[in-house]
């Protein structure tokens, strides 16, 4: 996993990992939790299609909030509740980075109003077993582990870029409307 | 609709900036500029309440905290590899019969990446410093591992029923493999282990208690195999009599690698401490310290000019009082000992071999012991939570004070208002 700790390096201290099989890991336990949240929240979202709601807008801001506190080590805690803090931010993070790419390719048409204590649940799914493979897993659940986080360090960057690039369009196409 | 919603833009640039954020608070600030004239301490940090290393700049007199554990219960320890291009940090998380050993090597030039390894062990590692030798580290633990610094790469031997001290002497490696006592041994099945010794087959048991105690082993680790080539052997009775006492060794010794000697303290439970010296042949001397009460010694240095051995002592006294502890200049042909008193501490026997420690400067002009790492004030003054340097040079032995970061002085008590009630 050297090449996964060279790049996760750049964006991860690397401090306080777990260790599955007695392996450390190449990203810490917040940032862990942050990419696989980031991973299962586009996974959420391509599946359960659920319209844009103002409770799923606040509960989303709300799941990112919760690590501030813990981020910033306000209060004291440990590697559980670090994954768990750092999942809910990936969370909310990636929920709040689709919405610009999804007005511009209006996409809205493709959803549907969801409840949302069944959505909150379908977002909570993976954390026990993440949990589970972190600490008690074998060497071969931390790698599995880490290349999905880096699949979500990928994605996470990916839509920034896409955000960007979804603003830039839209400002051209109103220039050029202006401009007629 | 091509024109995102303005909600949209809000929320994407608090997810965007969110993140950002995230990876600055991970990933850290703080810069520092290392010259090879610093020394890595462990602290314990009084904001915190937790672990950190800390490095001071001898020439700045400057102290900057380097790493912060979020555990109390974590043993943290740090120190250069020889080449003094990378900080290696240690920290050790266990409960009782499993541990978990993390190294991570900070690159001194740009501080990243930050490399880390970590293994589960059934018994705890080794006292710092960590043998290191031509760029690899050897850690002993449920048998030997070596660790590239440059590739990362490792290697690994296997050992049941030893625990390793592993030491470099030079360029050699060398180990003293500690029988590991039954109650230290993780049992194949843990329902095994709760078994009544009376169900055991009688013919067993027999056996078991005639087999005579497993020896000390001394000996040279070949690198290339990691095999293990055996000096000699030493039981602990053999210890025992000859310290005069039920001794144990503590672990890491001072090597003289001009002569092939090393030297060991050995904790007595009830008797002043002594100190062995070994050559590849067996026990070569054994020294007394000349010092009046019932002292207990740190690990020992050995000088530049072998002649003298350093370490640090302590007398015990009566729980609950704190005693001088002073750096000890041990003559090896006279055993007389020239102290110079750094702090007053309270120490059990347990806690004082365990946490506290001497370590020379490679030019063996200055020599570190670490006090700060102590973190009750009933052991030990708030202001003397320090790493204290002694100059070795001068012929006073000046020592500097140094305290870690976060460290502050205690308030001082409120005065009492019983006399001012009486003027009234």
């Amino acid at each position: 996993m050297n090449w996964l700790a060279q790049i996760f390096s750049h964006v991860c201290g690397q401090a306080h990992c777990w260790a599955p099989g007695g392996v450390v890991m190449p990203v810490c336990e917040r940032c862990l939790g942050l990419y696989l949240g980031a991973l299962w929240s586009l996974g959420l979202i391509l599946t359960l299609r659920a319209a844009p709601s103002r409770a799923l807008v606040w509960l989303h801001g709300m799941a990112m909030l919760a690590m501030p506190p813990f981020g910033y080590h306000f209060v004291p805690h440990g590697p559980i509740v670090r994954t768990v803090t750092g999942f809910l931010f990936g969370v909310g993070m990636v929920y709040y980075l689709v919405l610009i790419p999804a007005d511009v390719l209006h996409l809205e048409r493709f959803t549907s109003n969801r409840p949302v204590i069944p959505y909150v649940v379908a977002a909570l799914i993976p954390l026990p077993w993440i949990l589970l493979a972190a600490k008690y897993g074998s060497r071969l659940a931390g790698s599995f582990l880490a290349l999905l986080a880096f699949a979500g360090l990928a994605l996470a960057t990916l839509l920034v870029v896409a955000n960007a690039a979804a603003i830039t369009y839209s400002l051209i196409v109103r220039q050029e409307k202006a401009a007629a | 609709m091509l024109r995102p919603r303005a909600l949209s833009l809000i929320l994407a640039f608090i997810a965007f900036a969110g993140w950002i954020l995230f990876i600055l608070a991970c990933t850290g600030w703080p810069g520092w500029s290392p010259d090879g004239k610093q020394i890595a301490f462990p602290y314990h940090d009084l904001k915190a309440d937790a672990t950190g290393i800390a490095v001071y700049d001898r020439e700045q007199k400057t102290t900057t905290g380097l790493y912060l554990t979020q555990k109390n219960d974590t043993l943290a320890a740090a120190q250069w590899s020889r080449d003094g291009k990378q900080i290696l940090l240690y920290q050790i998380f266990g409960d009782d019969d499993r541990f978990a050993t993390e190294v991570l090597s900070i690159p001194v030039k740009d501080r990243h990446p930050i490399r880390s390894y970590g293994f589960t062990s059934t018994v705890m590692g080794d006292n710092p410093p960590l043998a290191e030798v031509n760029g690899t580290l050897y850690l002993g633990l449920d048998g030997i591992t070596a660790l590239d610094l440059n590739t990362w790469h490792t290697q690994q031997e296997s050992i049941s029923n030893y625990g390793l001290i592993l030491f470099a002497m030079g360029d050699r490696l060398l180990y003293v493999a500690v029988p590991r006592k039954e109650e230290e041994q993780k049992p194949a099945c843990p329902a095994a282990s709760q078994q009544p010794a009376a169900r055991k087959p009688p013919e067993k048991a027999a056996t078991e208690k005639e087999e005579p105690p497993m020896p000390y082993e001394f000996g040279e680790v070949d690198r290339k195999d990691l095999s293990r080539h055996a000096w000699f052997t030493i039981t602990d009775q053999q210890i025992s009599d000859l310290a005069k006492c039920k001794a144990d060794l503590v672990t890491h010794p001072a090597t003289d690698a001009a002569t092939g000697r090393m030297a060991f303290t050995v904790a007595c439970d009830d008797k002043p401490d002594a100190l062995l010296v070994f050559d590849r042949n067996g026990v070569s001397q054994l020294l007394r310290p000349k010092a009046e009460g019932n002292l207990l010694l740190t690990n020992p240095e050995w000088a530049r000019d072998g002649k003298i051995l350093y370490a640090g002592l302590y007398v015990r006294g009566e729980n609950n009082q704190k005693r001088q502890y002073g750096i000890a200049e041990i003559a090896l042909d006279t055993q007389a000992v020239r102290l110079t008193p750094v702090a007053r501490i309270d120490a059990s026997s347990g806690d004082y071999h365990d946490g506290v420690a001497v370590s020379l400067s490679p030019d063996g002009s200055m020599l570190a012991t670490n006090l700060a790492l102590i973190r009750s004030e009933n052991d030990i003054d708030r202001d003397d939570m320090a790493l204290y340097v002694v100059d070795l040079r001068d012929p006073q032995r000046a020592v500097t004070k140094v305290h870690p970061p976060n460290w502050e002085p205690k308030p001082p008590e409120a005065p009492k208002p019983a006399s001012t009630r009486k003027a009234q």
